[in-house]
């Protein structure tokens, strides 16, 4: 009865004085709370996502009828360009390790923020001043640098050499934004090793921060190379000197080799923090321990390493020699292992579990099965011999967009609606949720299977026009985005409008056991009153929905 | 000592601030800096070593071009810079030492002696870019005049390309004329891209290396600073430790700059 009393109490005394209480753009902007930034991360990263999407459709219906619908090929390329740099750089590699992991990943360990907070501060700050470069080089509304960039994300030389658009503005673009990943990834690796509650031991970390941990570090390691090959790119251009332009005696394919030696550990860096949020959410709506804990730890740890030793599959049908090409398809094999190992407990946790489908929980278990999907497809995708019909087809684009838009957009949708209540303090609408889920869901797999039976008959990527033999197809995708589209801004609209005007959240509406839940929501200014001790892992959900104690 | 408010402490009679930072202790906040710069300097080294393996590349396409090129260098600027970053790295080092006994005017006089003679390595290397520009400038004017006052007028290569496409003689002088910079004392001419590749990653990696030295630098002033305001005790001296790590990481990779684009002749 006292406790009640006394947590009223507290909620009372909270509701008045957290995170949240400070108005006014500037006490955002100049904050260094990790939980402001997180939040900025978000929103800002959100704003991305529907502009990136707002090209995607633009795309899509541009492809509605072969030859040209509404646009020339110049603009579609310029689209298209937009379309992957806003949500490659932008969006979805800061995506849910720069929010969710700044917002909770302090708070799960049972630290008061991250290590270096100002350093945090800083990050967000190259990250705004990335975003704004990358723009200019991607629009170039008054043609300043050349007009908007039109090479695609990938930036492939010998044509971002040659290109008269603004490739080098973009490129310094995602450099910086680069910049802003390493010192996130850097600040993070040091929270999570030093920065730990008395008590919170490696394997009694939440998964989620295991999650985090690998991510950073495939952002420390790997993205100082992207840094330094768009440099050297830039110089190409700036000075004239052929180092991958084959006319002046360069090697296009050395940039293939750099660029990829970042940009495939960059999916593992989009997709693990998303398979960490899924470890959280599933044993909570499942009131289940997840199963095999450190199968999960470990498997993040292990895609990590084998991330940085596949890159060379995107060069199957780029003169790699066919013995070099089989070393490189066995490894990117070994991916499968640790992600099959990963689905398979999520699986187990599952099963036999008292499964409650609220909004988080759709959201995680149509990643499981997006996911498994996109990782399937990427099994022929890693075969030389099959990769040869496949690659630069519209099976790659579909594999891609099952992995990333099924696994991490998808994921970070169950973030945003797992996690709402504690970072706004507010309940989301539960039916706007679950129709927004629905439409994502539907047209999702209205929009990507028909591009897998298209890349299979041989439906080249980033095409303009197409043979009419494809047209039903391009129509059932088109229209398959539009619901996808309208499914997202539900989803977005719907979590906007709750974090000003939902109901007031309880603490812990899940009655989840992990730090996060245990402080008021929203959080207070310095996460803990105390810094707690830490006596057992917070999986242990019991089938009655309360935590038993863990047995030995 | 009990008069201290939290946060702050006494040494040399004077009070001080204790290390700690964003309520974490004094030691802790040392360890995750020295931590964290560690792992920063994994990146930088990961940074440079996509330059590396890019010269190991060109190198192995055409070694003979890069002896050549290399010769072009001299030994003797490139040997007294890795002296001078040398001994500058020792001087670091011991002012790390003298900070953690407490010796605050020591450490000053030693990080003193490091700014000079990392600014004399710039100096160094400013006169020898300038000499190799200017030996670049006159050979392309020898070679080709007209076509360098295009390229000097538009500083663009491809659209002398795109003027000439298809024109052998114009193409092959624009690709003689702005790269090919071992062509300098009228050496072997029959495969300019390749001795060209040696100049433009002698100036990518020395050029980087050097923005390092000035960022080394702006960190070891702003120590000395910190150092002149009396900030630093046996307890607190974390920002000396990481910029002279920081420091050393830069030295480090002089030491292998200089046999690669040096010593390779």
């Amino acid at each position: 009865m006292s406790s009640i009393a006394h947590t009223a109490d507290h909620a009372h005394h909270d509701h008045h004085e957290n995170y949240l209480s400070k108005k006014g753009i500037w006490s955002w902007l100049s904050s260094v709370d990790h939980k402001r930034i997180g939040l900025l991360y978000l929103f800002t990263g959100l704003a991305a996502f529907l502009v990136g999407g707002a090209f995607a459709l633009l795309l899509r219906t541009e492809l509605l009828f072969p030859g040209k619908t509404f646009v020339d090929e110049k603009t579609y390329n310029i689209f298209f360009t937009l379309h992957g740099s806003i949500m490659i750089f932008v969006f979805i590699v800061p995506g849910i390790v720069a929010s969710f992991g700044n917002i909770f990943m302090p708070i799960m360990i049972g630290a008061r923020d991250v290590a270096f907070p100002v350093l945090n501060r800083f990050s967000y700050q190259v990250y705004l001043f990335g975003i704004g470069t990358i723009l200019v080089g991607l629009i170039d509304p008054f043609n300043w640098f050349g007009g908007p960039a039109d090479t695609g994300w990938t930036f492939y030389t010998p044509y971002s050499a040659k290109s008269n658009s603004s490739v080098i503005t973009m490129t310094l673009g995602a450099f910086t934004l680069g910049f802003s990943s390493i010192l996130t990834g850097l600040n993070f690796v040091v929270t999570i090793h030093k920065m730990r509650a008395p008590g919170m031991t490696w394997t009694r970390m939440p998964l989620f921060c295991w999650a985090i941990y690998s991510t950073s570090l495939i952002q420390v390691l790997a993205t100082p190379v992207i840094g330094i090959t768009l440099f050297l790119l830039i110089a190409e251009r700036f000075f004239g000197i052929g180092f991958f332009d084959p006319a002046l005696g360069g090697d296009p394919v050395l940039f293939q080799h750099f660029f990829w030696f970042y940009s495939h550990p960059v999916v593992y860096i989009m997709i693990l923090p998303a398979m960490g949020v899924v470890s959280e959410i599933l044993p909570v709506f499942s009131r289940k321990p997840i199963f095999g804990y450190k199968a999960i730890a470990w498997s993040s740890l292990a895609i990590a390493g084998v991330s940085f030793i596949v890159w060379a599959h995107h060069l199957f049908v780029s003169t790699l020699s066919s013995s070099v090409a089989i070393f490189f398809s066995f490894l990117t094999y070994l991916v499968a292992i640790p992600t099959a190992i990963k689905v398979f407990n999520w699986i187990s946790t599952l099963y036999g579990g008292q499964i409650s489908l609220k909004t988080p929980m759709l959201w995680a278990l149509a990643f499981v099965f997006l996911f498994a999907i996109g990782g399937l497809t990427g099994l022929p995708l890693a075969a030389p011999a099959v990769d040869v019909s496949y690659h630069d087809t519209y099976f790659v684009i579909a594999h891609f967009h099952y992995t990333i838009q099924g696994g991490t957009v998808i994921s970070l949708m169950a973030a945003l609606y797992y996690w709402m209540p504690k970072f706004s303090g507010r309940m989301y609408n539960e039916k706007f949720g679950v129709a927004a889920f629905i439409f994502v869901f539907v047209g999702f797999n209205l929009t990507f299977i028909p591009q897998f039976l298209m890349g299979t008959q041989g439906m080249p990527r980033r095409y303009y026009d197409y043979e009419p033999m494809f047209h039903s197809y391009h129509m059932l995708s088109t229209f398959g985005a539009y619901a996808l589209g309208l499914g997202y801004f539900i989803a977005v609209m719907n979590i906007v409008w709750s974090c000003f005007k939902g109901k007031p959240a309880p603490q812990n509406p899940w009655n989840a056991n992990t730090l996060e839940w245990k402080i008021p929501s929203p959080m207070p200014e310095h996460n803990f009153h105390e810094i707690p001790t830490i006596t057992e892992w917070p999986y242990e959900y019991g089938r009655d929905g309360v935590p038993l104690e863990k047995k030995k | 000592m009990s008069s201290n408010q939290a946060g702050y402490t006494t040494f040399e009679g004077r009070t001080v601030r204790d290390g700690s930072l964003w309520g974490n202790p004094a030691p802790l906040v040392y360890s995750m800096s020295r931590f964290g710069m560690w792992l920063f300097l994994a990146t930088e080294i990961l940074l440079f070593a996509i330059l590396f393996t890019a010269y190991a590349i060109a190198y192995y396409r055409d070694g003979a071009a890069f002896h050549a090129s290399a010769k072009e260098l001299s030994v003797a600027f490139g040997a007294a810079n890795t002296i001078i970053l040398l001994f500058s790295s020792f001087t670091v080092a011991w002012g790390i030492e003298a900070v953690k006994r407490g010796n605050n005017r020591l450490m000053m006089i030693l990080f003193g002696i490091t700014v000079v003679c990392g600014i004399a390595f710039l100096v160094n290397k400013k006169f020898e870019y300038s000499h190799k520009v200017h030996e670049v400038e006159l050979a392309k004017e020898a070679i080709a005049p007209e076509l360098y006052q295009v390229l000097k007028s538009e500083n663009k290569c491809f659209e002398a390309f795109d003027k000439h496409h298809g024109e052998d003689l114009a193409l092959e002088k624009c690709k003689v004329v702005p790269f090919n910079l071992a062509n300098i004392g009228s050496k072997d001419k029959s495969k300019p891209a390749f001795a060209s590749m040696f100049f433009f990653l002698y100036f990518i990696m020395t050029g980087i290396h050097g923005l390092h030295i000035i960022i080394g630098l702006s960190l070891l002033i702003w120590v000395m600073y910190k150092g002149f305001k009396g900030e630093f005790h046996p307890g607190w001296y974390t920002p000396v430790e990481v910029s002279g790590l920081y420091w050393h990481l830069v030295d480090l990779i002089w030491i292998y700059l200089f046999p690669l684009l040096y010593l390779v002749a």
